[in-house]
């Protein structure tokens, strides 16, 4: 029983990352139907962004408490990431707007391997460490211990996401990318300039992506120039999972895939009698990615819909 | 009454087709005007144009005496003319509410820091924008399905919903393409109403192509008449009515 609430702890935690990854994800498949494969490399450039300012706010000794050395390492990933988030869609999907769907496709695909290799050449192959400037407090509940970066990774998360729901759902630009997902054209004919939609959609992601990189980082403790990849893939999953295009979607696809993934790493080892042990956690992501697209390919939450006309 | 849009030897082709030959057309300020013709004469093509949609091959529009060639769709809606269409075009899973908001997005100016600091402007300017909504839905008489999807609304109802979206753009000019297709004789009764009290009430100008001809000479004040890209009448319903080449064009002209 410990070990079940240990592990919903550690995949809700996981799982609320994933789902701040794959609001970008699908909020650029709701408007432009693009699968924006560099996505997770937004996130790993968050990270290191973020981890570059903290160890060099470590390094030069100045006498700072530790969370506001991180919240500082996070105010520069989020812009940081904005910026690269709105050249991404400006240089390598813009002018791709109108062409065969595949093309953008494989451009994410691209620019993916050049912001990793990019980021290779910058910060080098080896692991990054995060600084150990946060508090290390650890709290019971219910016969499993959640620490502090635990509940900052949770509560910051949830805001986020309400936040996200409450902009799309009530205000002016929500309306309008919910506009402009349904129909671009229309949607221009009222005087919503689809252009700046998009532009916000991918910065808004890439905002989304920072803060999910820099917590990733801080739980996990280290950083590394490929740790995007994998982090995109199982957010994508997740956003798959949910529904693409839907927002709420990819947040319940997010938190069910960490739990999911938590769970099965936790008892993989007793239920194969300990022939495969939890080093296999990343395949449960693709084993429900699979399992989505062969039994429900519109998702949980999504519904089916025909093309565009 | 003074003219408010101007065409000037509009002409359209698309490939080998003629669509607009030449056609030169005045609108007047605050009247009802009829566009008729028979299939494929060229109505919705000279709204296209009109809209912005389309640039003319060759020719000039004016609006208020100002050239509005070249302009985009949402510069010719911010300049005051807004239009329905004659396949309803709805965002579809929005509400009836969220439809007519989003026609406000010309009209306000709230931004993404705005969405995000909810600061007081922008909740009154929102409070604003629904409450022109609810207005309009109210004026055009499906206040009552404001909260359902655009997409669950009948027939009937989504063209006034379309109606009601162009309202909220605030326009001079309201051109309805085929506003009364697919309603029973009760619906279009209703929507003669509706017409008129925009004109009289709200002091818009108002163009309308429509099929229904007994609709149309009962309603406009002038009609224009196309066939195969001319035009080749317009005035009174009277005086349509009795032109020969109208009575040939809808009668069948090649049978002497």
């Amino acid at each position: 029983m410990d070990i079940f609430v240990q592990q919903l702890i550690n995949g809700l935690v996981l799982g609320s990352v994933y789902a701040l990854v794959a609001l970008g994800y699908t909020m650029v498949y709701g408007i432009l139907e693009l699968i924006n494969f560099a996505h997770g490399e937004v996130t790993m450039i968050g990270a290191m962004v973020a981890l570059s300012v903290i160890s060099a706010l470590v390094g030069s000794g100045v006498e700072l408490p530790g969370v506001v050395i991180a919240l500082l390492g996070l105010l520069a990933a989020i812009p940081a990431c904005m910026a690269l988030g709105f050249t991404i869609e400006r240089l390598a999907y813009r002018p791709l707007r109108n062409a065969p769907r595949l093309a953008p496709l494989i451009t994410a695909i691209g620019v993916s391997i050049v912001l990793q290799n990019l980021a290779m050449l910058i910060w080098g192959r080896q692991y990054i460490s995060f600084p150990p400037i946060l508090p290390q407090g650890r709290h019971q509940l219910l016969g499993a211990s959640i620490t502090d970066v635990q509940i900052v990774i949770l509560i910051t998360s949830v805001v986020l996401m309400l936040g996200l729901t409450i902009l799309v759902k009530r205000t002016r630009l929500g309306r309008a990318m919910r506009a402009t997902a349904q129909s671009p054209q229309l949607a221009g004919l009222m005087g919503v300039n689809a252009n700046t939609v998009i532009s916000l959609t991918f910065v808004m992601g890439s905002a989304l992506a920072a803060v999910a990189g820099v917590m990733v980082s801080a739980y996990y403790g280290l950083a590394h120039y490929y740790m995007g990849f994998l982090l995109g893939l199982k957010a994508f999953s997740a956003a798959v999972l949910g529904g693409i295009g839907n927002l709420a979607g990819a947040m319940l696809g997010g938190l069910l895939l960490g739990v999911i993934e938590s769970l099965g790493a936790g008892y993989i080892g007793d239920f194969t009698g300990g022939f495969l042990g939890s080093n296999y956690q990343d395949v449960f992501a693709f084993f429900v990615l699979i399992l989505v697209l062969v039994f429900r390919p519109s998702g949980l939450l999504g519904e089916r819909v025909g093309e565009r006309a | 009454m003074s003219e408010l849009i101007q065409l000037e030897q509009i002409s359209k082709h698309f490939g080998g087709i003629h669509a607009l030959k030449k056609v030169s057309l005045q609108v007047h300020e605050g009247e009802i005007l009829g566009l008729i013709g028979p299939n494929g004469a060229g109505k919705t093509t000279l709204f296209n144009i009109l809209t912005g949609l389309y640039t003319p091959s060759s020719g000039n529009i004016e609006f208020k005496h100002c050239s509005m060639l070249g302009m985009k769709p949402h510069q010719v809606l911010k300049q005051g003319i807004a239009r329905t269409f004659q396949n309803i075009r709805l965002f579809a899973n929005m509400t009836a509410l969220e439809n007519v908001m989003v026609g406000r997005h010309a009209r306000t100016r709230a931004g993404v820091i705005g969405a995000v600091l909810r600061n007081a402007a922008t909740r009154t300017e929102e409070a604003a924008i629904g409450a022109r909504a609810h207005e309009l839905l109210e004026w055009v008489g499906i206040a009552s399905h404001a909260h359902r999807l655009a997409k669950h609304l009948s027939y009937g109802d989504q063209r006034r919903l379309e109606i009601a979206r162009a309202l909220a753009t605030d326009p001079q000019v309201l051109a309805l393409d085929e506003p009364a297709a697919g309603m029973n004789p009760a619906e279009r009764d209703i929507l003669k109403q509706l017409i008129r009290r925009m004109r009289d009430q709200l002091g818009l100008t108002v163009l309308v192509i429509e099929h229904d001809v007994k609709l149309i000479m009962s309603l406009c004040e002038r009609i224009a008449v196309l066939d195969f890209g001319e035009l080749i009448a317009q005035g009174t319903p009277d005086e349509v009515r009795r032109d020969p080449r109208v009575i040939a064009a809808y009668l069948g002209g090649g049978a002497k």
